[in-house]
């Protein structure tokens, strides 16, 4: 057999860079656990499932239409967001969910020897893409569970291009109100991109929680992420946004790969974004939820971090693998913190009660 | 620190036998060997490149990549194909002086015996990786050390300066001496090119005036697996040895590996964050056992495993594997006559009085080989023997009734310490002692 010169061949960013391996499965995963039932509380997915006019389109796609390609640049859904955000559709690029936008806005603005600049406890897309395409990741440590301003502002230098904020972050839900992220990007005046990922966004109902959209016009250097597989619930359609100014995005255009996202979700977010009773009924159970599990966890004298966000955080006696593990065989599969760099917490999605029940039913039986 | 690792590519020709001593020799001493040391790892790489010259006719050229691994200086050898008889990589191999053939085999017993470690894998493509790797020599730690007594109420992780490594050596080094602290830690200047090589990491506390009050090490042992050691506390102060483990486990959090081994542990080890794995009996070297217990916990997820298994072995994995909650699939492996090559190969890793025993290949002599790696174990007074089974090889699941057989028991199974599961037997060593 042939021998690929691999060292010659592989970059050392990449050598050096570890692959993430997704879960498996659900019916593989039951398999492996010997469980009949799964309750998925790992990946904060919307229990309500997609909007009910999604839904429709999702019914009545025609198949053959899987035979033709999509709309290379999400036309007629950028129009949609352009209406809906007051905006020029130019100022939006789609993307293959929001983990490809992230990809464009660093192959834009980074080169060798660039750095980017984000949080050591969040999101893990924006270090990943930065390091294996060979850039440096510059992790700024959370304070009280929140993204350090001040910290992050003293580690830019004259190769920091991007500055990465996970608003509210993943996964502690903490947030910076609009006054905070204000006085942020007027400190960087502008000669770095700034990334406010709202993701979560749509679960915030504090009045000072900020729209990043709506500073777009303030700060041109602000580019905004959106994602419709949280509250819209189209995760398993991978589809997600950017938001920015008209020269910003031009700038990023130029990295966007098109043809990326499928008919199916472009059409199925145009009619999910209208949708403000799915938004309503999402967040009553979510909040209904955490009253629930903030109830229960304090019984069970386990310490929690329940901020914004469908989603909470609970730190356990026992190793949050093993913790894993354990609750898998009973049928409820949490999320292991360690890679987020906060051994022994778990992350639970929040998610109709029933899941919920069997959540805390399995942490009494496991602790 | 930049290393400066080579290659060689040449033709296996005897001629060629000086460029290469020479090669070898002059490489080790300026990657810091002492003399004594290089000539060691010079004579066991020309005794394999002259045994290779004798035996492969079908080999022209044969490729060595030389290490610097600041601690140790590794040579590979690179070459396709398994057409080489190994068999004098056993320890335990005795050179029959009557035999030509096996007088031929002298120079590979040399070899193994002039190196600390001595490895065979498979490389990809099809070539065989035969790995030679010595040590460099390090004064032991010597001379009484201790911290002052007074009381401390703060820690805080501090930079890892290489003082303040040799600083922590030498205290670990003089723990409570039924600690059972890993040799490297008895080398300070060992340990301070352990890090600066990369392979080890270590996080260190200070006091208020940074003087070192604890610590942890790290190393990555196979691809997917980490060995914690410690952590070692020199002054007690609320909350610094968890502040130490978790540091380590938010370093290696996001990396590839998928679990943390501590068959070190200490006192103050968390158990929070940790399993139990199980135990092995540990023997000084007077005799006297005692127990020691190894923790493991997983970074991530479990992916689940094939595990290959003999009938034998079955109900045990089943019980460790369901008391584990690791999803494991076994697989009884049917051994139906099937041609063996005639010589097994076993290497022997040592570490203070204790030897790990690893299969390389499977062999028809296996039985008679691994008995006479007993006596030599027997007769060196070893008592504290094992033996890897990587679970993941279903060749190495063939071995198991003779393992049962000669007094090795299961003790643990180190998850995904190898290509895949990795069992530890232990040997019972009772009419040993």
């Amino acid at each position: 057999m042939m021998a690929i010169p691999f060292d010659h061949l592989v970059p050392a960013y990449i050598n050096n860079f570890d692959a993430y391996i997704p879960s498996k499965p659900d019916p593989e995963l039951k398999e492996m656990y010997g469980c009949s039932t799964l309750y998925r509380l790992n990946n904060n997915e919307n229990p309500l499932g997609p909007p009910q006019a999604s839904r429709e389109i999702l019914r009545r796609f025609p198949p053959e239409r899987a035979a033709v390609y999509p709309s290379g640049d999400s036309y007629y859904l950028r129009q949609k967001l352009a209406e809906v955000y007051g905006l020029h559709p130019d100022q939006f690029l789609v993307g293959n969910g929001a983990n490809e936008v992230i990809s464009f806005v660093i192959y834009a603005f980074c080169e060798a020897g660039d750095n980017i600049i984000t949080a050591d406890k969040t999101f893990a897309v924006y270090e990943w893409v930065a390091v294996f395409s060979g850039y440096e990741a510059r992790l700024v440590p959370l304070k009280d569970f929140a993204f350090d301003d001040e910290a992050m502002l003293e580690q830019i230098d004259r190769r920091s291009k991007i500055l990465f904020i996970c608003n509210p972050n993943n996964p502690t839900g903490t947030y910076w109100n609009k006054e905070k992220l204000c006085g942020f990007l007027d400190r960087v005046d502008g000669r770095q991109i700034v990334v406010v990922d709202e993701a979560y966004c749509e679960f915030v109902e504090k009045d000072d929680f900020p729209d990043g959209i709506a500073l777009l016009e303030r700060y041109p250097n602000l580019v905004v992420f959106r994602t419709f597989s949280k509250m819209f619930g189209l995760a398993g359609l991978r589809i997600g946004y950017l938001v920015g100014s008209l020269d910003v995005v031009n700038i990023i255009r130029k990295t966007c790969v098109v043809y990326s996202v499928n008919t199916l979700a472009q059409e199925a977010a145009i009619l999910a974004i209208d949708d403000k009773d799915h938004i309503m009924r999402t967040r009553q159970l979510v909040a209904a939820e955490k009253a629930f599990l903030e109830k229960e966890l304090g019984k069970l004298g386990l310490s929690f971090v329940i901020n914004e966000g469908n989603f909470v955080m609970v730190k356990l006696p026992i190793s949050d693998s093993l913790a894993y593990r354990k609750l898998m065989a009973q049928g409820v599969m949490v999320r292991t913190m360690t890679g987020f760099r906060f051994p022994n917490y778990i992350r639970i999605t929040i998610a109709r009660h029933e899941a919920m029940e069997s959540f805390i039913e399995g942490l009494k039986k496991i602790l | 620190m930049k290393k400066a690792d080579f290659f060689l590519e040449m033709p296996l020709l005897p001629e060629m036998i000086p460029i290469l001593q020479a090669s070898i020799e002059n490489a080790a001493i300026v990657f810091g060997m002492d003399r004594k040391d290089a000539l060691a790892l010079t004579l066991s790489v020309e005794e394999v490149y002259g045994y290779m010259c004798n035996h492969s006719d079908s080999i022209e050229n044969i490729k060595l990549e030389c290490k610097n691994g600041l601690y140790y200086m590794q040579v590979d050898f690179i070459f396709p194909g398994r057409n080489l008889n190994l068999r004098a990589f056993n320890l335990c191999t005795r050179i029959s002086l009557e035999d030509e053939n096996q007088l031929e085999e002298m120079g590979l017993l040399i070899a193994a015996r002039s190196v600390d470690r001595l490895y065979l894998v498979d490389d990809p493509g099809g070539a065989v990786r035969l790995s030679l790797y010595k040590e460099k020599t390090y004064p032991v730690v010597s001379g009484d050390v201790s911290i002052d007594e007074r009381e401390r109420s703060k820690f805080a992780l501090m930079p890892v300066e290489a003082q303040d490594l040799k600083r922590f050596a030498q205290l670990t080094a003089h723990l409570d001496t039924s600690l059972f602290i890993p040799s490297f830690l008895l080398y300070p200047g060992k340990l301070v090119d352990m890090v600066n090589s990369g392979e080890y990491r270590v996080a260190l506390a200070g006091d208020e005036q940074q003087e070192v009050i604890g610590g942890i090490v790290w190393r990555e042992s196979s691809p997917k697996t980490i060995e914690l050691f410690g952590p070692y506390i020199f002054a007690a102060v609320s909350g610094m040895a968890e502040a130490l483990i978790e540091y380590c486990l938010e370093q290696i959090g996001r990396s590839d590996a998928v679990g943390v081994i501590n068959r070190y542990p200490t006192p103050w080890l968390s158990r929070e964050y940790f399993e139990l794995l199980g135990k092995t009996d540990v023997y000084s070297p007077e005799g006297n056992k005692r127990e020691a217990e190894a923790y493991y916990r997983q970074l991530g997820e479990d992916l689940g495993l094939k595990v290959w298994t003999d009938p034998d072995l079955t109900a045990y994995l089943q019980s460790q594997y369901q008391r584990l909650f690791l999803p494991r699939n076994l697989k009884i492996v049917n051994h139906m006559g099937e041609q063996i090559r005639s010589n097994s190969v076993f290497t022997s890793d040592f570490d203070h009085n204790r030897v790990t025993l690893r299969p390389l290949m499977d062999g028809r002599d296996a039985a008679e080989n691994l008995n006479e790696h007993l006596l030599l174990f027997a007769h060196e007074k070893i008592y504290n023997i094992f033996f890897e089974m990587d679970l993941a090889e279903a060749w190495q699941s063939r071995l198991v009734p003779l393992l049962l057989g000669n007094k090795f028991k299961p003790c643990l199974i180190l998850p995904y310490a190898s290509r895949g599961d990795l069992l530890l037997w232990q040997y019972e060593v009772g009419d040993l002692l």
